[in-house]
């Protein structure tokens, strides 16, 4: 084989490859399952670099409840959310710790009221794709695939590195005349925010958040993790504070083994369910509820307008919306996401 | 490890570009240093058995190899001295002499095979048959593991000592050399079962990287990776579920199981065999072919000519022949001569042995009765079909039918199919008594609206999937249609234009990708063939 | 020579045997004629064939069947 020849070779097969991975990529658009969850995951990359002031990761009641829209309309400090139904502390993890790649805010907020659920990623499937499809490959996410595969040996890296590879039988659900390749979402207005806007009246319980004295426990994976959170934004001197947010099912033992939990480890404790701030959030049950556990609409608006003013006193966040280069974007955001909720 | 996986790939690319980055002269070191890992990492804990296999062939082989050079000295020093009776003797001598080390060797080998594989089977029926006849004595069943593709390397190695031992083959002296023959990575999984003279030396030689070949390796592989994982483990859903439940899926479904059975084994076996002949390829080693396109064969003796053809060529060269050409078969056949007439009485000493063979390759494919009576329904048909043909010859010139003719072709393929279809069955099926039951529903309950009234769509597979299942085995009838008009498709396709080309490499890619049977809801089906 | 081409037609009269150079490669031959065709040589010819000299290339052409008897009558 002469020279020339053997460069016509290498550059048939480059060619190859490129129109294979493009063609891939497209059926990978195609036939994606697209959760709300991975395309907010997925829109954080597009934010500039170091422009977020407070990052939350957490399971849905954040994705649900904490909207940085409406604190950047009152305070201007920027955040963003990255937050899937029943995250495994794994993920949460894994996102944070990806997230702090990208930006270095003055502050984290992590919702782990999953520190006492033994978390099943064989059961689990869906909720990780939620979280980790929107993911970009890294050191992060491999760390996260491995658990998740040693766990369940029915899943593989491949399905999750490749996502076509877990969902290629969708061809027979999608209607392909019509269906389009829809690559994952670039930029999010709502910041992570995926509020839903069913009214679902909810009633506490009976002697909700009053001492019963029922024993709980940590589970020590899902404790392994948080506490490595918060050593990691501690390494980077980044505060921390645990957040709880409102729940019907939550209970005045737990709330105290967290607070516990969180002085043990040098991190603020912040307990929505506690009867001071209730009366100060002044959420009505039978209006700002999607269920039990999660804000609707009108709820998420309510405790972002209160969360915002907290934060801002407790953190002394900065303000950008005197600040082009971070405010010209953030505005118009707003715009839309005032527009499609109604606020403005 | 198994052909589909992702790991066999990354190991075949590491591997190939191991060896052709090794120095000619190490070539082979690589190789076989690369058949001892993906043993090892295939589960090959119990790779003591395939090493005891290796040293007791290499010991045997040398052995006879010394034996027979000296007798060659002696012989030719004494040759002047002996007369034709004297020549015969000490042939004979000597071959007695040889067999004191063949037969033993033999014997270990394929002893380990039948420890390993039939022990369970028989102490089990033993066992069974004690508690009939009232004695109280139970023989502890033991289940063993197999070791991968033991079944093909212990014939491998035995037909290479037999040849030793008919002096058709000088012995390898290096054992290094032989322990690779005897472990060829592609080919130990599940065949084909390669002869020492055409593959050996294809393996010792230092091969050239050649463009040309890894891209005609990688399209083969490609091709049967699409009928495994395409065709063969979707037709296994459809499949499972049928056999699984005999009583609810009865009469015409069996038909319809049969033939899905049918194509799905064809499929799974024949695909495994093209990506081991695929990835042979790419170290520029050509393997055997091991199908010709069975499911065209106009009868059943020429079904097995196509079928698992080195499985069918070894017994035949090493049972098959010996068998019917030992004096005790030709005396046989003189004296049924006399008896039974011409005709039949030389039909005896071919007939017996045939049958033997069918009953061992029946064995050959599993541990239990019903292998067993499969092996006696090819073999009865073998017998009958010889036994038939002059009369039925003699029949249709009678009936002025036209025999060299498409049509008449055609209706032989599929009484062909119809005959093999019904064996698949027997195999198939959990038991033998299940096996009957299906058959007898099948003739007795016909049913032909089961094909239209959506009856399929009972049976395991949606709407969606039969279509795939369909149009792929288009695909796979017209590709085995024009393979055997002499149309010889890699070939033909490289001299298309690039653009047609791609489309066609893409497209086999990406229904791989999309519609090929794997991940998490499916059971990716291990090559049936693999334990055996 | 002439009483091999006899037994030969008598096997298979279907197959031109006279300058085909593959009988066994090419299917024309199966192992059931061979056997039939080895058992005649053996009884016609006074000759022995065993097993370990059933191959191929003693069988391809009616020169090659011939050379083979030939050579087992010598020995």
């Amino acid at each position: 084989m002469n020279k020339k020849e053997c460069l016509k070779i290498m550059v048939r097969c480059v060619a190859f490859v490129v129109v294979f991975s493009m063609l891939f990529s497209n059926a990978t658009d195609l036939l994606m399952r697209h959760d709300d969850e991975s395309n907010e995951i997925h829109a954080f990359y597009s934010e500039p670099k170091d422009t977020i002031d407070v990052l939350y990761v957490g399971s849905s009641p954040l994705l649900r409840g904490v909207s940085p829209m409406v604190m950047w309309n009152e305070h201007g400090f920027t955040g963003y959310v990255r937050a899937s139904a029943l995250q495994a502390p794994s993920v949460s993890y894994g996102l944070l710790a990806e997230s702090l790649k990208y930006q270095t805010p003055e502050l984290v907020v992590l919702l782990c009221d999953n520190i006492f659920t033994e978390y099943d990623y064989v059961e689990r499937e869906g909720d990780l794709r939620r979280g980790l499809d929107g993911m970009k490959m890294s050191k992060y996410k491999l760390d996260i695939i491995k658990e998740v595969t040693e766990a369940d040996e029915r899943q593989s890296m491949l399905s999750y590195a490749f996502p076509l590879m877990r969902y290629h039988d969708r061809w027979k659900e999608i209607n392909l005349a019509e269906d389009e390749p829809e690559p994952l979402l670039e930029h999010s207005f709502k910041k992570g925010n995926v509020y839903l806007r069913d009214i679902n009246p909810q009633e506490y319980p009976e002697g909700f958040m009053e001492p019963t004295g029922e024993p709980y426990t940590f589970d020590e994976s899902a404790k392994g993790y948080i506490e490595k959170s918060i050593a990691l934004c501690k390494e980077k001197n980044i505060p921390v504070l645990l957040l709880h947010l409102p729940k019907m099912s939550w209970s005045y033992e737990q709330s105290v083994m967290v607070e516990e939990f969180a002085a043990e480890n040098g991190a603020v404790y912040l307990d929505l369910d506690r009867a001071e701030y209730r009366s100060q959030l002044g959420l009505d049950p039978q209006v700002d509820y999607y269920d039990q556990g999660h804000m609707n609409l009108t709820g998420t608006i309510k405790l972002s307008d209160w969360l915002g003013d907290w934060l801002d006193a407790q953190y002394d966040l900065p303000d950008h919306r005197d600040d082009p280069a971070i405010s010209e974007s953030w505005n118009a955001d707003w715009a839309e996401y005032a527009e499609k909720t109604g606020l403005e | 490890m198994a052909f589909t996986s992702f790991r066999f790939i990354v190991f075949l690319v590491l591997a190939a570009a191991a060896y052709f980055l090794t120095p000619k002269r190490c070539r082979w070191v690589t190789l076989f240093v690369a058949n001892y890992v993906f043993y090892f990492i295939s589960g090959g804990k119990i790779f003591i058995y395939l090493l005891a296999t290796t040293i007791t062939t290499y010991l045997a082989t040398v052995k006879i190899g010394d034996m027979a050079a000296k007798n060659k000295i002696a012989f030719n020093e004494a040759k002047a001295n002996l007369d034709k009776e004297g020549k015969k003797a000490w042939k004979a001598a000597f071959a007695k002499k040889k067999r004191r080390i063949l037969i033993p060797t033999l014997l270990f080998n394929f002893g380990i095979l039948a420890v390993l594989k039939y022990s369970g089977f028989v102490t089990s029926n033993l066992n069974a048959l004690f508690a009939k006849i009232g004695i109280g004595a139970e023989l502890p069943v033991f289940k063993f593991l197999l070791p991968l593709g033991i079944s093909f390397y212990t014939f491998q190695s035995m037909g290479y000592l037999i040849d030793v031992y008919r002096e058709k083959q000088e012995p390898e002296k290096n054992f290094f050399k032989l322990a690779l023959f005897i472990s060829f990575f592609p080919q130990i999984v599940q065949g084909p079962i390669s002869r020492f003279g055409t593959l050996a030396e294809q393996l010792f030689r230092a091969n050239e990287f050649s463009y040309t070949r890894v891209k005609y390796g990688v399209q083969l592989m490609l091709w049967g990776a699409f009928k495994k994982m395409v065709i063969a483990d979707r037709a296994a859903v459809l499949v499972d579920n049928a056999f699984g439940f005999p009583e609810t899926f009865g009469g015409t479904y069996v038909a319809v199981a049969a033939l899905v059975y049918a194509i799905q084994i064809y499929g799974d076996f024949s695909g495994g065999i093209d990506i081991a002949t695929g990835a042979a390829q790419i170290f520029g080693v050509t393997l055997d072919k091991n199908f010709e396109r069975p499911y065209l064969a106009t009868s059943i003796p020429d079904y097995w000519r196509r079928w698992h053809m080195t499985l069918g060529a070894w017994f035949r060269d090493y049972v098959f022949y010996p068998l019917s050409l030992s004096k005790f078969f030709m005396k046989l056949g003189k004296k049924c001569r006399n008896i039974l007439g011409n005709y039949i009485g030389k039909l005896i000493p071919v007939l017996i042995p045939q049958f033997i063979i069918f009953f061992l390759i029946g064995i050959w494919h599993g541990a239990e009765w019903k292998y067993i009576a499969f092996g006696c329904y090819n073999g009865t048909l073998i017998v009958l079909g010889i036994l038939f043909e002059q009369p039925l010859q003699k029949l249709a010139k009678k009936l002025g039918i036209r025999m060299n003719c498409l049509s008449w072709r055609i209706f032989q393929v599929l009484r062909t199919l119809v005959l093999v279809a019904i064996g698949k069955i027997i195999t198939r099926a959990p038991g033998v008594s299940a096996a009957v039951y299906m058959i007898r529903s099948m003739v007795e309950n016909w049913d032909m609206d089961v094909l239209t009234n959506g009856g399929l769509l009972t049976m395991g597979l949606d709407g969606k999937d039969l279509w795939v299942l369909f149009l792929s085995c288009l695909v796979l009838l017209g590709v085995s249609l024009m393979q055997e008009s002499g149309i010889k498709i890699r070939e033909t396709l490289a001299k298309q234009n690039l653009y047609f080309r791609w489309v066609i490499y893409l497209g086999a890619v990406f229904s791989l990708i999309l519609f090929g049977v794997y991940g998490l809801n499916y059971n990716a089906a291990d090559f049936i063939y693999r334990g055996f | 020579m002439e009483a091999l081409l006899k037994i030969l037609a008598e096997l298979r009269p279907d197959v031109d045997f006279e300058g085909n150079q593959e009988l066994v490669d090419s299917g024309e031959l199966d192992s059931f004629d061979i056997v039939s065709l080895v058992g005649e040589l053996c009884d016609e010819y006074d000759i022995e064939i065993g097993a370990d000299d059933i191959v191929p290339e003693n069988f391809n052409s009616v020169e090659a069947i011939w050379a083979l008897v030939q050579k087992l009558q010598e020995d």
